[in-house]
């Protein structure tokens, strides 16, 4: 069906040029809120993904190879170790070496599990950062001569 | 609306919105706006792999831990997991009487002392399958540990590779010399002689602090220091591998009647 009464058509063609006009400013609308939510969700991802990435760093931490008198050993042996042997030279040596290797900036810290449950200070800590912005990630290791001790990393 | 033909395009543009409106409807999501993003994902790793790594990490040290147990319980008791089939005595294994050899089945023996070590002593509730490669001891692992939390789950079996810095491969050594020494020094009447003469450096008799040759019939006791100077770390302490053992010396009948001819 072609319509032939002219001023019909005049008639729909302004009410489809308005209702294309109020499309377009709906439309810029919703993209403008979708916009700024989806910043906001890139936010949240992306705090998510650095919680991640400070978990993955204290797992490399903790497994790090590291040398003792000539011996092969891991850094939660090392942990261990200078725990038993309350040797915080050990600790820190080791520790730095390990900041320097991985170019990692940030705080490592071990406690005693229940020291650290009451808010006791720590066995050991060592830092190569006076401000710490990254995610915190935590491990809890056992040892049964020593009991247990929470490693503590600050990105 | 006065013009019927006009009314074409109202028409069209009702249809419009009515098919927008049907896809909305079948298609609505009560969450307005884009979703986070890999929030599955993230949740995943945090809440399933970060803590089976942890769960793995623990699995290591308490592997480390008995591992060093294990080579000072196997070297206390002459690398033997229970007793030995050559006997015992005063609480020294032997490794031959006079007519057979016990040789070690290292493997089997340390299957069975890391297993008893890790149930008892480390919390271990499954047995490992162990083998030994250099110097590292390698576990797998039974069964698989599942971390679960509602419908989903992540599974991981807690196998081990870690490094003991020790070879288990020394035993095979100490077995070799204790045969040649028992071979040259069980025809000998002088024995004391025969064994200060012949045996290595790192044997020596009873205690390896303070050697003295001590005779049970031709039975001796020796101390073996670790040909390769291997030690554990244990609580903090570096602790000396050193094997205890006994040797016979007594000539089999067979063999002896052998060289008379």
């Amino acid at each position: 069906m072609i319509p032939t009464d002219k001023k019909g058509i005049m008639e729909d063609f302004s009410d489809l040029i308005f209702m294309v006009i109020a499309l377009f400013f709906m439309f810029f609308f919703v993209l403008a809120v979708f916009q700024t939510d989806t910043g906001a969700k890139d936010g949240a991802t992306q705090t998510r993904l650095d919680y991640f990435h400070s978990d993955q760093d204290l797992l490399d931490y903790l497994n790090y190879p590291a040398m003792l008198d000539g011996r092969e050993m891991r850094m939660k042996e090392i942990l261990f170790h200078a725990a038993d042997t309350s040797d915080g030279e050990l600790f820190r040596q080791k520790t730095r070496e390990y900041f320097q290797q991985r170019g990692f900036a940030g705080t490592v810290s071990v406690y005693e599990t229940t020291a650290y449950q009451s808010g006791g200070l720590p066995l050991f800590s060592e830092t190569n950062a006076v401000f710490s912005s990254g995610g915190r990630s935590e491990a809890i290791l056992n040892d049964k001569k020593f009991g247990s001790i929470t490693i503590v990393m600050q990105g | 609306m006065k013009s019927k033909k006009g009314a074409v395009f109202h028409w069209i543009a009702a249809g419009v919105l009515l098919a927008i409106g049907i896809f909305a409807f079948f298609s609505y999501d009560p969450e307005i706006g884009t979703k986070i993003k890999g929030e599955w994902q993230l949740g995943f790793l945090q809440d399933y792999y970060v803590p089976a790594e942890e769960k793995l990490l623990q699995v290591e040290q308490a592997a480390l831990e008995a591992g060093a147990e294990t080579i000072l319980a196997l070297a206390e008791n002459g690398g033997f997991a229970a007793d030995s089939e050559c006997g015992s005595s005063n609480g020294v294994q032997y490794w031959n009487t006079k007519e057979i050899f016990c040789f070690l089945q290292v493997t089997e023996e340390i299957n069975g002392a890391f297993n008893a070590i890790l149930i008892k002593d480390h919390g271990g509730d499954e047995p490992y399958l162990l083998t030994y490669q250099g110097s590292e001891l390698i576990g797998s692992a039974v069964t698989e540990i599942t971390i679960a939390d509602g419908a989903d789950s992540y599974t991981v079996a807690p196998h081990f590779r870690v490094n003991l810095n020790y070879r288990f491969d020394e035993y095979f050594q100490l077995q070799n010399e204790a045969a040649v020494l028992v071979n040259i020094c069980k025809w000998d009447g002088d024995l004391k002689r025969c064994l200060q003469e012949q045996k290595l450096e790192h044997w020596k008799f009873s205690d390896c602090d303070s050697p003295e040759f001590r005779e049970d019939g031709r039975k001796i006791a020796f101390c073996v220091e670790s040909p390769g100077s291997y030690s554990v770390f244990k609580g903090g302490k570096e602790l000396k591998i050193r094997y205890k053992l006994g040797l016979d010396f007594t000539p089999s009948p067979a063999e002896f009647s052998a060289s008379s001819y």
